[in-house]
């Protein structure tokens, strides 16, 4: 008789009679309540490590040069920004890329739950660094409401420009036209230092507060469209 | 958790069967392991070592309980050595060892618990618990075909 042949016998010997109160009970187990925080913290750990790493790398950059500023430093972060607002982006659309959609629709949270939570995560972290970085910037001779303008209005840019796209595409090709959108507005800052191009101060503020409006607008669609989406939550 | 709980659902219940050879209490107490571990446990690295551990030690309370408990008619028909050990051969080799070696016999081949859960289980060297494990599978295997 050989090994493999006992250990067959074995588990069939081993074998007990099928629970009766097991799927009433998982289901039960499966519904108990979470708190928020915990939420959220689960929500961390599942987040991708490069994306965690882009964010938090541009937090301890900001915070680093913004100890010592130079007159240059204010642009260069100005034209970085948009790659932090792209790496929320990649957490929006993960599940799109990667096929898992499905999947996060069927578990214990909703997929609009998830996404918020993982994009609210990033959201704080890349809001505190530049909120760093316009206080020390603001502390060292800069102009707060400028520094404020010249770092968001990139950020913001990316994101008004992306999430449409990321609304309206699936799939990788979304992941390289959120790069795409980030090199470009990136490269966009760059050519205005270059060119010393001056705006005045209404367009810059007409362009800062239309870009919050499509920001706010396309994200309630993009909440309706995952909600759409849940067909097994309840 | 890392682990599927249907699947660890079923192994745990095959384990407080086996102990208790009582479906509804052997029921109760897998219910009642996996509720112990998720209000104490959740999220430590040692997941299964954990689980067996409850596991074992409700069992035991359960088991205490019972012997001050009047047997119902279930206990005494032995349906864990009627129902379910079905080969006669393996069962009477079984029945030959020890308590603790049924047990590991359960845990490694029926539950396919990793080697590494069940050192931590034992508090053994994995060289000594591939030995037991061996040791008890060539065993039973030449008393079968002797």
């Amino acid at each position: 008789m050989k090994k493999r042949e006992v250990i067959t016998e074995l588990r069939a010997t081993f074998e007990a009679p099928a629970p009766q109160e097991k799927t009433a009970f998982l289901r039960k187990l499966e519904t108990q309540p979470i708190s928020n925080a915990a939420f959220v913290w689960m929500q961390l750990r599942y987040m991708r490590g490069s994306i965690l790493l882009i964010s938090a790398l541009g937090f301890v950059m900001l915070l680093l040069c913004g100890i010592a500023p130079k007159p240059e430093t204010l642009w260069i972060f100005s034209a970085l920004s948009p790659f932090l607002a792209c790496s929320v982006l990649g957490v929006a659309r993960r599940s799109y890329v990667c096929g898992m959609e499905e999947l996060e629709f069927a578990t214990r949270f909703s997929l609009k739950s998830v996404m918020l939570a993982r994009m609210g995560c990033l959201f704080v972290l890349n809001g505190l660094a530049l909120l760093t970085m316009i206080l020390f910037l603001g502390s060292s001779g800069f102009w707060i409401l400028k520094t404020g303008v010249y770092l968001l209005l990139p950020y913001c840019s990316t994101i008004s420009i992306s999430l449409p796209l990321t609304r309206k595409y699936h799939g990788k090709f979304v992941s390289y036209l959120c790069i795409f959108v980030s090199a470009v507005v990136s490269a966009c800052v760059v050519y205005v230092q270059i060119n010393a191009i001056v705006f005045s101060t209404l367009v810059i503020a007409i362009l800062l507060v239309a870009e919050l409006l499509v920001i706010v607008s396309e994200s309630a669609k993009l909440i309706h469209q995952t909600e759409d989406l849940t067909w097994n939550y309840n | 958790m890392s682990m599927d709980l249907d699947e660890q659902y079923d192994k745990i219940y095959r384990y407080c069967y086996y102990k208790l050879r009582h479906r509804e209490s052997a029921e109760d107490v897998t219910q009642e392991t996996f509720l112990r571990f998720f209000r104490t446990y959740e999220g430590q690295k040692q997941n299964l070592p954990l689980l067996y551990t409850i596991a074992r030690n409700l069992c035991a309370d359960e088991f205490r309980r019972r012997q001050h408990v009047p047997l119902c008619e279930e206990d005494t028909q032995f349906v864990f050595e009627d129902a379910v050990l079905q080969n006669e051969t393996l069962r009477t080799e079984l029945n030959r060892l020890s308590e603790d070696d049924r047990e590991l016999l359960l845990l490694r081949y029926a539950n396919e618990v990793p080697l590494s859960a069940l050192c931590k289980l034992y508090g053994i060297s994995r060289f000594a618990l591939y030995r037991r494990c061996s040791k008890l599978l060539s065993e039973l295997r030449q008393r079968m075909e002797g």
